[in-house]
């Protein structure tokens, strides 16, 4: 290719994507830069002021919404990172048939709605539920589970949507380690141990993280589960930005709180680019 | 070469796609019709269906297009919508005629005083007869039915249901855990009992009132709802209180509770679906607990004001809130004793002459906003 056919091929590249790039200045950039603005602006008055952020972090209740949320997040991640972590080696790299069965019907939950699926939870864990009723009838034991409006029970609930997704991460990126080189690594008398921790991990760890960057970021403004399982105070950021939204019609703390929750994600975010710009040295560079 | 021109069709393709909506729009002229933009439960979008079948019988010249959304999706839609054009600075919308409330009202009032049709007794004669007003917007908004909180109790459990406020405040202290109500923000039946709870301990004049004055003489009403917060419902070792109308009701229908304050027509409609059982019942306290008013209003922006209000004026009508009434159970914005017989049988359950609303404005919010800091913090 010459020099100008190049040229002329960045050209059409460019005139490709502006469309798309267009749509998320459009619908994405201004609205948080609007977002922004907002968050800075007296409810009354609509002056520039940081009173939205100044009540956001000294008012006792919010300040508790806020701790409760890092802790609901925290314990989430760790417990769906532990559990898929995993479920996805046993996936890609047993053969039995229990975990083939698991491999195939693992994603089920990603296609079931959120809202059905919490209502259907509630109705099994809550104190007259499913558990109730069957340890009531068979045991003739008064069963209460103590899930419904605590922090146990949110993160129940969000386990149950994001171990599937984060398994399925995970075990595309197991799945893609050439079994030749856990092979070799094994004719020359590397243990199971041995090539776990110095192949496996190491080769997986990227995507694992990954992993647990969305599951963060998916649950931290979570929504759905928080409202309908979580307790009325405190709540979980999500909750109480749409409290501040549509019940009590405040939308300069609204818009502070968005920040605040994009904040954090970008937090994350920011992780994920720099984990995934990261060439990682095991793999070949073609140039 | 090819590939160059292919690159250059596909990428004015694109920008055309993402560009084309913008530039769509205009069309010839059609037959009038004016919008009613309508959100809520299910119930809603059934009666204003049957509302304008029967406005279309005897109403040729104009059609009326209901824009339903259903509650919970984007409820905000239409005053928002009419907000966001004032400040935009559009010439018109595409809504004529929509859903308020207090709260709402007091939004788009603040927005601008003159966002609001000024709606004209001459043109909507059947106005005289409605019997509530708004307290923001009297003459910029038109009632069209009311909405009646009740207590609703399980009968086989509570065979003498308490008739007073002071009895009620007795029973749930005698019976912990067996009452529930839910959070005001999500919803209004736990709004109106906790609205009940202030305004029972405040001067009359107050039930009608947007004045911020009043915020402070809320003490008394929150120390009584501080005071039953330890007897409510409890789960998880907690005192908890239930997420939405429906929260409660799930609760008493399962057996968990044995009473709690809920919309008669949620549980008469609920109970025609065999979703509550026949145990349910529901009984009003003295003085009664709260109802709201449902209003209309027509835009300023609006295209069609002087069709939007010969459809308001027949909303108002005997033949109209007859329908309401038969429908959903509501409570008519005119005087029951104007509708036929056999309707009014159908609110003979619902003890119409203690009703009474509260119409407080933007003090609605003030109140949740309370409630949470002080009633749901509590251990």
């Amino acid at each position: 290719m010459t020099d100008k056919q190049i040229k002329r091929q960045k050209v059409y590249g460019v005139l490709m994507a502006l469309p798309s790039f267009l749509v998320i200045c459009l619908m994405v950039l201004f609205p948080i830069v609007r977002a922004v603005a907002l968050s800075f602006s007296d409810p009354t008055t609509h002056a520039f002021s940081l009173i939205n952020y100044q009540e956001l972090f000294t008012d006792s209740l919010m300040v508790s919404n806020i701790q409760y949320t890092i802790v609901v997040v925290i314990f989430t991640v760790l417990i769906v990172a532990i559990i898929s972590y995993i479920l996805s080696l046993y996936i890609a790299f047993s053969d039995s048939a229990v975990s083939r069965l698991i491999g195939k019907l693992y994603l089920i939950p990603r296609f079931i709605p959120s809202i059905v699926a919490v209502y259907a939870i509630m109705n099994v864990v809550k104190d007259t539920g499913a558990l109730n009723r069957i340890a009531l009838e068979v045991f003739g034991i008064d069963f209460k589970p103590g899930l419904m409006f605590t922090k146990q029970g949110i993160i129940l609930s969000n386990c149950w949507f994001n171990i599937p997704f984060s398994t399925m991460l995970i075990s595309a990126a197991l799945q893609g380690i050439p079994r030749s080189i856990i092979e070799s690594a094994r004719d020359v008398g590397a243990g199971k141990l041995r090539v776990f921790f110095s192949m496996i991990f190491p080769l997986s760890v990227n995507d694992f993280l990954i992993a647990i960057t969305f599951v963060f970021m998916g649950n931290v403004a979570s929504f759905t589960t928080p409202y309908l399982i979580g307790a009325r105070a405190p709540m979980m950021l999500g909750v109480a930005l749409q409290k501040e939204f549509s019940a009590y019609l405040n939308m300069e703390k609204s818009a502070a709180i968005s920040v605040f929750l994009f904040l954090l994600s970008s937090l994350m975010g920011g992780f994920y680019i720099y984990k995934s710009l990261k060439t990682n040295k095991w793999e070949v560079s073609e140039r | 070469m090819k590939k160059t021109v292919l690159c250059m069709i596909l990428a004015v393709a694109m920008t055309m796609v993402v560009a084309l909506p913008v530039f769509a729009g205009g069309g010839a002229e059609k037959p009038v019709a004016i919008n009613l933009y309508e959100d809520g439960s299910d119930n809603v979008r059934i009666v204003w269906e049957q509302v304008i079948e029967a406005f279309h019988k005897t109403n040729p010249g104009f059609t009326v297009q209901l824009q339903y959304a259903a509650s919970g999706t984007n409820s905000q839609n239409a005053y928002q919508k009419l907000i966001a054009a004032h400040q935009a600075g559009q010439k018109d919308v595409d809504i004529d005629l929509m859903e308020m409330d207090e709260n709402r009202m007091g939004l788009v009032l603040k927005e601008g005083k003159d966002l609001l049709v000024k709606l004209d007794p001459a043109k909507v004669t059947n106005m005289a007869n409605v019997t509530a007003k708004s307290v923001v917007g009297p003459d910029q908004s038109l009632m069209y039915r009311g909405t009646a909180v009740f207590i609703a109790y399980n009968a086989d459990k509570v065979p003498n249901p308490p008739k007073t406020e002071a009895e009620l405040q007795a029973w749930i202290k005698a019976n912990p855990g067996k009452f529930a109500y839910n959070d005001p923000a999500t919803g209004g039946a736990g709004g109106s009992f906790v609205n009940t709870a202030l305004y029972n301990r405040m001067p009359p004049e107050a039930f009608t009132s947007d004045d911020p004055k009043w915020a402070k003489e809320f003490d008394a009403g929150f120390k009584v709802l501080a005071e039953l917060h330890p007897f409510l419902y409890k789960a998880s070792g907690k005192v908890q209180y239930t997420v939405k109308n429906q929260g409660s009701l799930d609760l008493l229908a399962a057996g968990s509770i044995w009473m709690c304050p809920a919309w008669a027509d949620m549980v008469l409609s609920q109970k025609s679906q065999n979703l509550l059982p026949a145990s349910i019942r529901l009984q009003q306290i003295d003085p009664s607990l709260t109802g709201n008013i449902a209003m209309l209003a027509i835009p300023s922006l609006s295209k069609y004001p002087n069709q939007a209000q010969k459809f308001l004026n027949y909303v108002v009508s005997v033949e109209a809130q007859d329908i309401f009434v038969r429908v959903m159970k509501a409570i008519p914005a005119v005087d029951p004793s104007k509708l036929p017989p056999a309707t009014v049988e159908m609110l003979a359950g619902l003890q119409m002459k203690t009703y009474r609303t509260l119409t407080n404005g933007n003090l609605g919010t003030v109140i949740q906003q309370r409630w949470t800091k002080d009633i749901a913090t509590l251990p």
